[in-house]
């Protein structure tokens, strides 16, 4: 379970995130909404001990992410995957490396068996196997995202961590990513955190939801009571979108 | 007046104090910072996994490609140190002198600096441009995120690198400044071959191709921490890589200079002290 206890986050003089609790139940897709700026992604960093709160305490499976040394992060990286908003595929590396990095070093795997599950991960994100030989400026900014998530899902992480997932993509292709994070919940069954401005992804996907603003979740709420919610701010929210 | 005068004096020099402490303070901090990372780098050697397909490919990008612009560079170096010893040696009639000479030089200053500079220019400004760009495209928080660690995964193959293969370069580039040199004193010079390989042989020391040597592997050393740390810290964006390698170049270039002059004082002073303390004792 994951859970954020009294949060606080500052740059400088300026709290993004202050005074924030949250819980996240076991195999949910929970969804971040708020406008570009607010936090949401500061929120998924901390998670994985990329930044650290100034405030409260960020709890992971029973530890206190926030106190624990690089060695130990690690420990708690491998079980969470992360998705970045920009794919961050390794440049000089194939797809089939890009993939296979965390494996190799990780998991004592034969070059057959890694190829066999490189080969797998690629049908599971819906792309050609194909195209593990291909360097990742050959492939188109969807495709990219694919294989990042593959990377990401290739450790088999019990949580999955994703930052904008459909920011920069058409429709259809947004769409598509939508419904391959459904899928992988319910084929991996794991926990998602999904940050994102999408409305439209947030009614595809979300289990739960939480505006945030101002440092602090406005509403928490399901999709359906989310759309309902009389509340200003939401209401202002959901008609820009 | 004159009491404003000396106020605004006054004010100046202390600006002047004040801007010259939080300098040095500064340096200390960068240099500091720098030693840490490097001692960082250096817990990390023989720990598992070591990257070693991407140690390779370093070892290639780093030695095998750097090969040309090393032995040309190194072969007219040693024609030009030849030429202008052949003169100064004529004016003393000493010219038979010049394979002594110019070797002993070329170890000692000119090789072990000349590698030095061709491979700062060469692969540190491209590792910390590569690693700045990792950066700046969150490929180094990527690589934290599978739950590895980017100093062994990344810096490391690439310190190694560098440290062992400008070691050999300065080997190879120090023989074909010999053979330059050799090959310019001959036909340009029409100082004999064997004349200039015998006074090789007699005024060249094993110290003087240790003290080549040592300061290989220290400029090596620095050229690694540097390139390394200046780009894996680097600000995230196209201006920090920018400056990133522009520091490098900077920094490695003063940091050859300043450690070559330290050696050569320490080594002469040392040798002198020596030499001082023999005659003395009787003990020649």
């Amino acid at each position: 379970m994951i859970e954020y206890k009294r949060v606080g986050k500052k740059f400088g003089k300026q709290w993004v995130i202050r005074d924030l609790s949250l819980k996240i139940e076991m195999g949910e897709i929970f969804f971040v909404l708020g406008r570009t700026g607010v936090g949401k992604t500061v929120l998924i960093r901390m998670l994985v001990g990329l930044l650290k709160p100034d405030e409260g305490e960020v709890w992971l499976e029973g530890e206190r992410v926030e106190l624990l040394n690089e060695e130990q992060l690690r420990a708690v990286r491998r079980k969470c995957g992360m998705v970045f908003q920009l794919p961050t595929l390794f440049d000089s590396m194939t797809v089939f490396e890009n993939i296979g990095f965390g494996m190799r070093r990780l998991s004592a795997i034969s070059e057959g068996e890694l190829e066999a599950r490189v080969k797998r991960l690629l049908e599971l994100v819906h792309l050609d196997p194909e195209i593990r030989g291909y360097m990742p400026s050959e492939l188109s900014f969807g495709m990219q995202k694919r294989v990042s998530l593959a990377r990401a899902i290739a450790l088999e992480p019990k949580y999955l961590l994703y930052d904008e997932p459909t920011t920069g993509l058409d429709p259809f292709t947004a769409r598509q990513i939508n419904l391959l994070i459904l899928e992988l919940k319910d084929k991996l069954k794991v926990t998602s955190i999904v940050v994102s401005h999408d409305l439209e992804s947030m009614r595809q996907i979300a289990d739960r939801v939480g505006l945030l603003e101002a440092g602090d979740f406005v509403l928490i709420a399901s999709p359906e009571e989310f759309e309902k919610s009389e509340q200003e701010f939401v209401r202002r929210f959901m008609e820009s979108g | 007046m004159g009491e404003r005068i000396l106020n605004i004096f006054s004010l100046g020099i202390f600006r002047i104090l004040g801007g010259a402490l939080v300098g040095l303070g500064n340096l200390i901090l960068g240099i500091g910072a720098r030693s840490i990372f490097l001692w960082e780098v250096i817990t990390k050697i023989g720990k598992k996994p070591f990257e070693l397909r991407e140690f390779i490919l370093q070892l290639y990008l780093v030695g095998v490609r750097s090969l040309a612009i090393v032995a040309v560079s190194g072969f007219f170096v040693g024609g030009i140190t030849v030429l202008q010893f052949h003169y100064a040696l004529s004016l003393f009639g000493a010219q038979v002198y010049l394979g002594g000479v110019t070797t002993s030089g070329l170890l000692r200053q000119v090789g072990p600096v000349l590698v030095a500079i061709m491979i700062t220019g060469r692969v540190g400004a491209f590792i910390s441009a590569e690693l700045g760009t990792m950066r700046a495209s969150e490929q180094i928080q990527a690589v934290r995120c599978l739950g590895l660690d980017p100093v062994s995964v990344l810096v490391l193959p690439r310190f190694l690198a560098v440290v062992i293969m400008i070691f050999l370069l300065t080997i190879v580039g120090l023989l074909i400044s010999l053979a330059g040199g050799a090959l310019v004193s001959f036909f340009l010079l029409k100082v004999s071959i064997s004349y200039y390989l015998v006074n090789l042989l007699k005024l060249t020391t094993i110290q003087a191709f240790l003290n080549g040597m040592v300061k290989s592997l220290l400029f090596g050393i620095l050229i690694a921490t540097i390139s390394c740390y200046e780009g894996y810290y680097s600000a995230p964006s196209a201006e920090g890589v920018g400056k990133a390698v522009n520091r490098t170049l900077t920094y490695a270039s003063i940091s050859v200079f300043l450690v070559n002059y330290i050696i050569t004082a320490i080594v002469s002073l040392t040798f002198t002290l020596g030499e001082n303390i023999l005659f003395l004792s009787g003990a020649r």
